[in-house]
C-alpha cells in the first residue's frame, strides 16, 4: 500500500499540472476576446459584446463551433455576430475552443444592470408556459436539450437575440438545428412588448449584483 | 291574507330602509311570491337526450356474449384481455395485480370480484404509469382498487359508451378517472383521493354523467374540461384544492365547453393545499375554491350544498386565472350564460388564498364571497340573489327557470356508434385521444406544449415516434413521459405527423 502511494501522488500532481497548463492555455487564448468581452467575460454593452461567464463550457464551445462553421455570424447576421465569427475562426481546433470555454465559464462577475422595461409578471407567465419547457425552471438551461442558461444574461443581449431569431437573422442556417428550434419558439412571441416582458422576467432571475 | 301581504310589505320596507342606509349595498331585497310557474329548462345539448324519455335512467350497459374469463391472484389481467372476444366478461378475483391493462377491443366488461371487503388491487408500485387504458367502445370497468400509479387510474382513449363505476382510486398520480374523447358514458359510485391533478377528469367528451362519487384530498375534485352535455350530480366533494371545475383549456384540439349541469352535490371544505406540479394549469387553483367555472358556457349550478370553502364558494372567470397569454384564437376566453339556481351556501370565504385576497382588497373586502364573477357577465341569471354574498353579479337577472329536473341524465338511451372507423385519420384520432391528455398546443398541461415539440422536431416525425415509444427523462420540472410502446409504429408515426401539422 505504501509502495503504491508515491505513483498515485505523482499522478495527481501530473493531472493538476495538465489542468494548470490548460488553464494557462485558456487564459492565453482568451486574451484577444477580452478586448470586447472584458477581463472577466463580464461583457460590454457599448461594443455589443455580451456577458459570457454565466454560460456552461459546453454551450460556449458549441456556439464557437457554430460561429467558426458559418452557422452563426453569416452574411445576414449583425455586424457584431460577423465580427465574432471572424474571431472564432482564429481558434485552430475544437481543443482550443474547449480551452477558452472552460476558462470563461470559471470567471465570474455581477449581472449587468437592468436596461429593458417590461412586465416581469406577464413575462413569467409566458416563460413558464413555453420557454421553461427547454430552458428549465429558473432559466438555468438544460444540457439534455442543448439549451443555454439565460439567468444572468444581459437583458439587452437577450432582447437583441430574441429579435434576431424573430427576424431570421439568427437561427436560419439549415445546419443550425438548435438555432432553428429557438427561432421557431421566438416566433411564437406575439409582439415586441412580449419580448420585453420575457426579458424583464429573465433579468429578475439573475443573481443579485454584489 | 291581506294582513300577510301587508306584513311582507312592511318587512320589505324595513329591509329597503336598512339597505338604503348602508352605503355598501346597492339594491334592497325584493320579496316576491311567484305568480306562475317558470319556463321549462331547455338545454341546447339536451335535444337528443330528452327525445328518449321512455328508457330507464342511465340504462347504458356493456353488451355481453356469455363468455366469462376468470382471473385469479397471481395471473395476468392483460392475458385475459388478450384471450377475450368482444362481449366477454372478465372477472378478476381479489389479489394484487402489478400491471397495466390495455383494452383495445369492443364491449369488454372488466369486473372485479369483491369478497368480504377484499378488492382486486391494481398496484402501480410508483413505477407504472397507468392502471387501465381502454380504447375499445362499450367498456365497463368496475370494482377495482387502484393505487400507486404515476399517471392515470383509468384512462379512456376515444372509447364511446363507457361505464366506470364502484372503483376506489387512491394516490394514482395525475388523473384518477379520465375518459378522453368519449361520447356517452357514466362515471358513478367511485371513491377517489390523493390525485395531483384532477381526480375525475372528463376531457373533450360529450354526454357524460358523473354521479354519486366521493372525491377528496385531490387538487381538482371533478373537472369537466372542453366537454359538452355533462351532468355532475349527487357527488360528495370535500377537502380538495378546488371542488368542481368546468373549464376550457386553451390549445386542446376540441375548443368548447358547455351545457354542463352541476346539481345536488355536496361541495364542502375544499381547502386542501395545492400540490399540483408547479406550472401546470391546476397549479393556479386557489385553495379554498368550491367551484370554478373558467370559460365554460351554459353552466347551470343548481341546489348544491356549498359550505366551508375558505376562498370562495363559486368563481366564474376567464383564461386570465390560468394564463394571460392569448394563444388560442379559436377558444373563446369568457364564460357565458351561467344559471344559478337555489344553492345552499354558508361559511365560505373565511380565509381566502393570497390571490383571492388581492382581488378582494380591490373591493375593500377581506372575506371571500359566496359567488364571484370576475368577468362581470351580462347574460347570467340567479334566483334568490339576496341570499348570497356576491361580487360582479350586478348584471345578472332573475332566471326564467327554477330547475333542470326535466333533464335527468345527459347519457343517451341508445349506444352511439364508435368514433369514425372509416376515413378516419389514425394520426388525428391518436393525437386527440392519447397525446392531448397531457399536451395542449401553446399551454403547459402535464407535458411540454405541442408548440415546443414542433419547434424541437421540426420535420422529423420519426424522431417523435421513437421518443414516444421509449421516452427518457429530460426535464426536471416535468413528469417523465410514459412510454407509448403499446401503440404500433404506424400509429405513433401518424400521430407525430399530425402533431407537427397542428396550428393551434
Amino acid at each position: 500500500m505504501k509502495q503504491l502511494l508515491p505513483p498515485i501522488w505523482l499522478g495527481t500532481l501530473l493531472l493538476a499540472g495538465v489542468a494548470q497548463a490548460q488553464d494557462a492555455a485558456g487564459e492565453q487564448r482568451y486574451a484577444p476576446c477580452a478586448s470586447c468581452h472584458g477581463d472577466a467575460a463580464q461583457g460590454d454593452q457599448a461594443q455589443g459584446a455580451p456577458r459570457l461567464n454565466h454560460l456552461s463550457a459546453v454551450y460556449i464551445t458549441a456556439q464557437l463551433e457554430k460561429f467558426s462553421a458559418g452557422q452563426r455570424g453569416g452574411a445576414d447576421a449583425s455586424p457584431q455576430a460577423q465580427a465574432m465569427a471572424a474571431m472564432a475562426r482564429t481558434l485552430p481546433d475544437e481543443q482550443a475552443m474547449l480551452e477558452v470555454a472552460v476558462y470563461i465559464s470559471a470567471l465570474d462577475s455581477p449581472a449587468s444592470p437592468a436596461t429593458v422595461a417590461g412586465d416581469p409578471a406577464l413575462g413569467a407567465d409566458y416563460y413558464r408556459q413555453l420557454c421553461g419547457a427547454c430552458h428549465a425552471a429558473g432559466a438555468v438551461g438544460n444540457k439534455a436539450l442543448h439549451s443555454p442558461r439565460l439567468a444572468g444574461s444581459d437583458d439587452w443581449y437577450l432582447q437583441a437575440q430574441l429579435e434576431a431569431f424573430r427576424s431570421g437573422q439568427r437561427g436560419a442556417h439549415p445546419d443550425d438545428r438548435t438555432g432553428r428550434q429557438m427561432r421557431a419558439m421566438a416566433a411564437t412571441l406575439p409582439d415586441d412588448q412580449a419580448v420585453r416582458n420575457v426579458v424583464a422576467y429573465l433579468r429578475e432571475l439573475a443573481e443579485p449584483a454584489e | 291574507m291581506r294582513k300577510l301581504i301587508l306584513s311582507f310589505a312592511a318587512i320589505a320596507l324595513l329591509a329597503a330602509g336598512y339597505y338604503l342606509g348602508s352605503n355598501r349595498q346597492a339594491e334592497p331585497t325584493v320579496i316576491r311570491v311567484p305568480a306562475q310557474p317558470k319556463a321549462e329548462f331547455a338545454s341546447s345539448g339536451g335535444a337528443e337526450v330528452t327525445t328518449a324519455t321512455s328508457a330507464p335512467l342511465r340504462s347504458l350497459t356493456t353488451p355481453t356474449s356469455g363468455e366469462v374469463i376468470l382471473v385469479r391472484d397471481g395471473e395476468s389481467i392483460q392475458d385475459a384481455v388478450a384471450a377475450a372476444s368482444p362481449g366477454a366478461v372478465i372477472k378478476v378475483m381479489p389479489g394484487t395485480y402489478k400491471e397495466t391493462v390495455y383494452i383495445d377491443k369492443d364491449n369488454i366488461t372488466l369486473s372485479g370480484v369483491i369478497e368480504q371487503g377484499k378488492y382486486p388491487v391494481l398496484e402501480g408500485e410508483g413505477v407504472r404509469n397507468d392502471a387501465i387504458l381502454y380504447s375499445g367502445n362499450g367498456t365497463t370497468i368496475e370494482n377495482f382498487y387502484i393505487t400507486h400509479y404515476k399517471g392515470n387510474g383509468v384512462m379512456g382513449q376515444a372509447g364511446n359508451n363507457f361505464v366506470i363505476r364502484n372503483n376506489v382510486v387512491v394516490d394514482t398520480g395525475v388523473y384518477g378517472i379520465f375518459p378522453q374523447l368519449g361520447k356517452n358514458g357514466i362515471v358513478s359510485h367511485n371513491i377517489l383521493s390523493g390525485i395531483e391533478d384532477a381526480a375525475i377528469y372528463i376531457g373533450m367528451s360529450d354526454n357524460v354523467d358523473v354521479v354519486f362519487n366521493q372525491v377528496f384530498e385531490s387538487v381538482a375534485g371533478i373537472e369537466i374540461e372542453n366537454s359538452r352535455t355533462a351532468l355532475v350530480e349527487a357527488n360528495y366533494v370535500y377537502n380538495n384544492t378546488g371542488g368542481i371545475l368546468a373549464f376550457v383549456t386553451p390549445g386542446l384540439p376540441i375548443k368548447t365547453c358547455g351545457d354542463v349541469i352541476i346539481r345536488n352535490n355536496f361541495v364542502i371544505d375544499n381547502n386542501h393545499e395545492n400540490f399540483a406540479i408547479p406550472g401546470s394549469i391546476v397549479a393556479n387553483i386557489p385553495p379554498g375554491t368550491g367551484m370554478l367555472i373558467m370559460a365554460c358556457d351554459d353552466v347551470v349550478i343548481e341546489r348544491n350544498i356549498i359550505t366551508g370553502n375558505d376562498s370562495v364558494g363559486i368563481i366564474f372567470t376567464d383564461f386570465s386565472l390560468a394564463t394571460n397569454i392569448p394563444n388560442d384564437p379559436e377558444s373563446e376566453p369568457n364564460p357565458n350564460r351561467p344559471k344559478l339556481l337555489d344553492n345552499i351556501m354558508r361559511d365560505n370565504g373565511n380565509s381566502p388564498a393570497p390571490v383571492v385576497r388581492a382581488f378582494l382588497a380591490a373591493q375593500l373586502e377581506t372575506r371571500g364571497p359566496d359567488i364571484v364573477d370576475t368577468v362581470g357577465m351580462d347574460d347570467g341569471c340567479i334566483n334568490h340573489r339576496e341570499r348570497y354574498r356576491t361580487f360582479g353579479l350586478d348584471k345578472y337577472t332573475e332566471c326564467d327557470i327554477d330547475t333542470t329536473a326535466n333533464v335527468p341524465s345527459y347519457t343517451l338511451a341508445e349506444p352511439v356508434p364508435p368514433r369514425g372507423l372509416e376515413n378516419v385519420d389514425i394520426g388525428k384520432l391518436t393525437y386527440y385521444g392519447v397525446c392531448a391528455g397531457c399536451h395542449a398546443y401553446g399551454t403547459r398541461m402535464i407535458g411540454p406544449p405541442t408548440q415546443v415539440i414542433q419547434a424541437l422536431y421540426m420535420d422529423d416525425p420519426a424522431g417523435i415516434a421513437a421518443y414516444a415509444a421509449k421516452p427518457v427523462k429530460k426535464r426536471d420540472d416535468y413528469p417523465e413521459m410514459p412510454p407509448q410502446g403499446h401503440l404500433d409504429e404506424e400509429t405513433l408515426l401518424a400521430a407525430a405527423e399530425f402533431l407537427l401539422k397542428l396550428k393551434n
